[in-house]
């Protein structure tokens, strides 16, 4: 017997402990445990179908755990083994879904305020507590607005509003972005990081967008087959991914086969299966065994492309550029280096042209090893 | 182990409502088993013996049996051609041409659909009947024709009535798929360089295929089943179908109910096995139109044709809609209906003895209208509570229940009601109005259920979900959230379900006794009793009621919820 996950991790607020959950024959949580700490936001990241969604409605109390512990400040509320599985409305969290789902027959207002009703609070408290909660989501004065007649951003801001009305004691938001356009989507998230740090209630965030899940958390969890892949800040997981995985999940990155030439504690050297004497110098934690097959992986952006060799310089790799796409931002050259292409994103000052040979120089701190 | 753990996620309201959908399930699968058993067992309920499949041999070898099954398969090809035909002719006009008025054209092509095809073979006993038939007296006097070169009664007339009431189930089927219908798909075509009639020819009849063939089968099951139109113009003239004869077996001195059961399981088993191809088709259907991008296609523009389109339309009109309500209007006010008009002999005195002098049509009247107002909230509560446990909720074997309720499709009334005759006749139930609520209910859960079900699917899980988030209990999400947002496609099926109740024939001749007589009993006792008048004062005012339900529903009617009856 293990010791009571109580006794662990004494800081956590919401505490997820050996989550197994499954779907007829396919096993949706695979063992699952995380924890997230008072005030914190955490994002459950991972591409649709790797059980993140399944993880946060467990929490909400909408799906039912095959087995583990979902604990939420202190109080045990679902448990399978003892029984334990506390109805959603007693959870006290707040929820802010993909579709909005706010509710058409009733005004902003009502919307708003039903959480409060339910609760049982006073008159005047409520209308104070709902503008309040609508300037707070820059719905200031819209308490009698029908919400079908608001546009889907202001629906989502309602959907925002009425979740954090009663101060819950957690948020979950299932991929609340995903259904804006994109030029709101990135005015949204930068709207829910302010939100979360005016208000610092403990949240829990899903979403299949990296970037999205960058900006809002500061926590990620990658979840891939219904398994925690890694858990770290955005910028752990971005710039030392653990797995295949996770670099082309969260990076976008390039990845490359290879096998350990030779090693020492800070760095190795790779031969690239991708052709003959390609070799790229990277960062390693922990030394790996000179033979070891490993990939290599780097972002895009973090290669650089000149028109001739520099001089003195490691990691270099030559190839030819296959196609070059004006990307608006910046230019995305896909460059064939022996029998592998590797996206490239370079400034727009660059120049070169399809079919150009160019040296590509990748920073040995840039590369990742990640065992295979 | 893992299945116990499934159970514990099923809360207390789900077993309640769970509990609920198997009292449905349990009464559907008695009245339909009944029946079936009842035709291995001798007659009489004394000490029926098993006699396996011994009623088969000796009422199959009758030839009036013989008779009867040939006289349902051709008047049920002859129904089957016709609103074929004449549904998706008018479906494609509708759709997919600029036919004018055609706002007012679909309203009046699918009420027919609404009224009693009972009540519309009246209609045309009236218009067609030799030597009184108006159209008959019409043909004699402009044309010389003889007076009975039109002649209602038999399989033709029987046909004819069955076509034009059965044409929306075809219209309705078809034109959803063709609205429907990606219009890339034919643009497409139009882009490989093939003309319109090409197009609609290659492209657009192909794809609405199995749609037409769903029409098709239902309508062929439908006609199969019908009692309603053949008692009114086949029985009186001596040419029965399987159903007539269900019911006419029952009439004898000695009732014969082995009889009635082994014709009835025979029917049963044909149109189950029609409903259930059916449901296959409609399933094959379903990936074939690209659908729910809420656009029109283009129409198809006819040119000098659209007038000849309109006159189409008007026509079926004329004959389903038209006629049948203004024949019905004038015999109502006529004393004495000799087959002509005679606007100085007009008279109330035949809605007077309807409404209040005969004890008999009034309190069919008062029957009905209960039975229909609270039968369809009944069987609403019933078809929500059965289709949340099939689409929302956590139970083992929603499948099985999905399944049992969807069996009355294919179950046709005269032998649902034969089965709750043979359940509820030893029941102190027997002689009250609740045996005909509790056969309503059971044959017509699953119209309920579908058309609750495309409000419910429509419905976002996530809009309950955010109010139990916001700490309301199921019961409070319940009135606060879902009902609220329900309450057009609720009203609507209650509306369906209210006139289906209103008007039906099959299951009350089997299960009333004096006392409870409904609209449609009544009717058809007038046929014998009652002066041509009479009847169609009382036939106008059920078709009344119908009508003015429609018109207090019209906002709610929606082509989906139709559809799926």
């Amino acid at each position: 017997m293990t010791e009571p996950a109580a006794h662990r991790d004494a800081g956590a607020f919401l505490r997820v402990h050996g989550l197994v959950k499954h779907f007829g024959g396919m096993r949706a949580l695979d063992d699952l445990s995380f924890s997230v700490a008072r005030g914190e936001c955490l994002t459950l990241l991972g591409p649709s179908g790797c059980g993140k969604t399944t993880m946060l409605r467990c929490i909400a109390g909408f799906e039912f755990p095959d087995s583990g512990q979902i604990e939420i400040d202190g109080q045990c509320v679902c448990d399978p083994e003892r029984g334990v599985n506390v109805l959603p409305e007693r959870r006290q969290f707040g929820m802010v879904f993909q579709s909005y789902a706010v509710w058409p027959h009733m005004t902003v207002e009502q919307n708003v305020a039903y959480g409060l009703r339910n609760r049982g609070a006073a008159k005047a408290d409520i209308s104070a507590r709902v503008s309040e909660v609508l300037r707070m989501v820059g719905l200031a004065g819209r308490e009698s607005h029908n919400v079908t007649r608001l546009s889907g951003g202001q629906q989502q801001r309602v959907a925002l509003a009425r979740a954090l009305v009663y101060r819950p004691k957690v948020l979950l938001f299932d991929e609340p972005l995903s259904n804006l356009d994109a030029r709101l989507r990135e005015r949204m998230r930068q709207e829910l990081r302010r939100l979360h740090k005016e208000t610092a209630i403990t949240s829990i965030y899903v979403t299949h967008d990296q970037e999205e899940a960058m900006v809002v958390s500061d926590r990620i969890v990658v979840m891939n087959e219904g398994r925690i892949q890694q858990i770290g800040s955005p910028s752990e997981v971005y710039d030392r991914p653990v797995s295949r995985f996770v670099a082309d999940f969260v990076g976008n990155s390039n990845i490359l086969e290879g096998c350990v030439e030779r090693a020492d504690a800070k760095s190795a050297l790779v031969a690239l299966e991708g052709g003959e004497n390609l070799f790229l110098r990277c960062a390693v934690g922990e030394r790996p065994a000179p033979g070891a097959a490993v990939a290599v992986s780097f972002h895009p952006e973090e290669v650089h492309v000149a028109a001739s060799r520099p001089a003195n310089a490691e990691n270099i790799l030559a190839g030819i550029i296959v196609s070059r796409s004006d990307m608006g931002g910046f230019i995305d050259y896909r460059v064939r280096v022996g029998r592998e292409v590797i996206r490239v994103d370079a400034p727009r000052r660059t120049q070169h042209s399809e079919g150009q040979e160019v040296f590509l120089q990748i920073g040995a701190e840039s590369c990742q090893c990640l065992c295979r | 182990m893992k299945h116990t753990r499934a159970l514990r996620a099923v809360r207390a309201e789900e077993w309640m409502m769970f509990g609920v959908a198997l009292g449905v399930c349990a009464l559907v699968l008695a009245l339909v088993f009944v029946v079936a058993w009842q035709s291995f067992l001798s007659n009489g309920w004394d000490h029926p013996s098993f006699r396996g499949f011994g009623n088969y041999v000796t009422t199959f070898r009758k030839p009036w049996v013989q008779a009867a099954i040939l006289h349902t398969v051709s008047v049920s090809i002859g129904t089957t051609a016709f609103a074929t035909v004449i549904g998706v002719s008018l479906a494609w006009i509708n759709a997919r041409t600029n036919v004018p008025c055609r706002s007012l054209l679909e309203v009046v092509t699918i009420v027919p659909f609404f009224l009693s095809p009972f009540v519309g073979a009246i209609a045309w006993m009236y218009l067609a009947a030799p030597r009184v038939g108006l159209l008959n007296e019409f043909a004699h006097a402009a044309f010389g024709l003889p007076l009975d070169v039109l002649n209602i009664y038999g399989p033709g007339g029987i046909v004819w009535v069955q076509g034009i009431f059965f044409t929306p189930f075809v219209y309705l089927m078809t034109i959803g798929t063709l609205r429907r219908m990606d219009p890339a798909l034919e643009e497409g075509s139009r882009a490989c360089g093939c003309g319109v009639w090409t197009t609609t020819w290659r492209i657009t009849l192909p794809l609405v295929m199995p749609a037409i063939l769903s029409g098709v089968i239902i309508v062929f099951a439908a006609s199969a089943a019908e009692f309603g139109v053949p008692l009114a113009l086949g029985s009186p003239y001596g040419f029965e179908t399987l159903s007539t004869e269900i019911f006419s077996v029952l009439q004898r001195t000695e009732p014969r109910y082995d009889m009635a059961s082994t014709m009835g399981a025979v029917l049963l088993a044909a149109t189950l096995i029609l409903v259930l191809f059916y449901q296959r088709v409609l399933r094959s259907r379903e990936f074939v139109t690209v659908s729910g991008k809420g656009f029109r296609a283009r129409a198809v523009d006819l040119k000098g044709w659209r007038y000849a389109a309109l006159a189409w339309n008007l026509v079926y009109a004329l004959v389903a809609v038209v006629l049948p309500l203004l024949i019905l209007m004038i015999v109502s006010l006529q004393k004495v209906w000799l087959g002509a008009i005679d606007t100085s002999d007009f008279t109330a005195s035949n809605y007077r003895f309807a409404l209040f002098a005969n004890p008999g049509t009034r309190s069919g009247i008062e029957h009905s209208l209960v039975l229909a107002i609270i039968g369809a909230f009944l069987a609403v509560a019933l078809s929500f509570i059965v289709t949340r446990i099939i689409y929302r909720s956590r139970v083992p074997g929603r499948y099985w229940i999905d399944t049992i309720t969807s069996i009355p499709l294919g179950v046709p009334a005269i032998v649902l009601g034969l089965g709750a005759l043979i359940v509820f006749i030893r029941t102190p139930l027997y002689g009250t109005l609740s045996v005909l609520l509790l056969a309503y209910i059971a044959r017509f859960i699953p119209v309920g259920q579908r058309s609750i079900a495309g409000s419910l699917l429509a419905l976002s899980p996530e809009l309950e979900e955010s109010s139990r988030a916001c700490g309301a209990g199921w019961a409070k999400t319940l009135t606060k959230v879902t009902l609220p947002l329900l309450k057009p496609g609720l009203a609507a099926s209650w509306m369906l379900l209210f006139i289906i109740f209103l008007r039906e024939l099959p299951m009350s001749i089997m299960l009333w006794t004096s006392g409870t007589e409904v609209m449609s009993v009544a009717l058809y006792q007038m046929l014998d009793l009652a002066t041509a008048g009479e009847i169609a004062a009382y036939a106008i005012i059920q078709a009344g009621i119908i009508l003015l339900v429609l018109l207090c529903f019209r906002w709610t009617i929606r082509g989906e919820a139709i559809l799926e009856a």
